[in-house]
């Protein structure tokens, strides 16, 4: 088996606006520049990260103004684009009320059920 | 009517957590409400006004440091310091020394003062009410 990688994101909007993006989209991003095999999965309140309106514009602390804000739905849409599958659970995006049609086009959705069958594609699989 | 203190007391260090955010913009508005804000920064939070954090480049979003505009938590610190002072309001921020013993990170934004449990119940004592951030 090759060192296929499967990154499982649970944690949303962590310090996303500190940093402009989440700190492991764009580890992602950083791995598969450098060559990494690697998929993401989104789960819990990391599946909101393929809603296509969110928006995060406008953050001023004083006179500081955000000029790049976070657009975590334009960085996943951006690992789809090199190759990285993107998967979300579909039981989490039911649960949270996301319907299919507000999410980026390309997704994978998977069930609960079907977990083992898409773990076992991977050497590693490394949780956030 | 009196003047309304509010004193908030942070734990999560920087680029960890969105409260850290939610923080800030809870601190800014207070302040542009006309408020009097103390800051008890705990643990991990004291590192918030490390003056030593700096801006960076950004690769993977092709981007130089200039076009990345990367804010840093010292400079939100800065900002607000400014803000007060424009806003005739007084904010008084705090780190727990100790804290900064530990991290190393004793360097402050121009502002921040070194303190203790002390500072935080004597904030407690003169604040119309007192927000506590905690981390997780």
């Amino acid at each position: 088996m090759p060192h296929r990688m499967l990154q499982i994101l649970t944690t949303a909007y962590r310090a996303t606006l500190e940093e402009q993006d989440d700190p492991v989209l764009w580890l992602t991003h950083s791995l598969r520049n450098n060559g990494a095999d690697v998929d993401v999965l989104l789960r819990s309140s990391a599946v909101n990260y393929i809603v296509r309106s969110q928006q995060a514009s406008g953050l001023r602390i004083g006179d500081w103004l955000q000029s790049q804000p976070p657009d975590l739905a334009f960085e996943v849409g951006a690992l789809m684009s090199k190759d990285c599958r993107v998967f979300a659970l579909a039981d989490d995006l039911a649960v949270r009320g996301i319907r299919r049609d507000e999410v980026l086009p390309g997704v994978g959705f998977v069930a609960k059920a079907e977990l083992p069958a898409l773990l076992r594609n991977y050497k590693h699989i490394w949780q956030w | 009517m009196p003047r309304i203190v509010l004193t908030l007391v942070l734990n999560d260090p920087p680029y960890e957590s969105a409260r850290t955010s939610t923080a800030f913009r809870i601190v800014d508005a207070a302040i542009r409400r006309g408020h009097d804000v103390n800051v008890f920064a705990y643990e991990g939070a004291v590192s918030l006004a490390f003056a030593r954090q700096s801006p960076h480049a950004n690769a993977v979003h092709g981007r130089d440091v200039d076009g990345e505009d990367h804010p840093t938590t010292s400079n939100w610190v800065r900002e607000l310091f400014e803000l007060a002072r424009e806003q005739s309001t007084k904010l008084d921020w705090v780190n727990c020394g100790l804290c900064t013993d530990e991290r190393g990170t004793d360097e402050a934004v121009l502002g921040v003062r070194r303190g203790s449990p002390a500072d935080l119940w004597s904030f407690v004592n003169a604040s119309t009410n007192t927000l506590v951030i905690p981390t997780r």
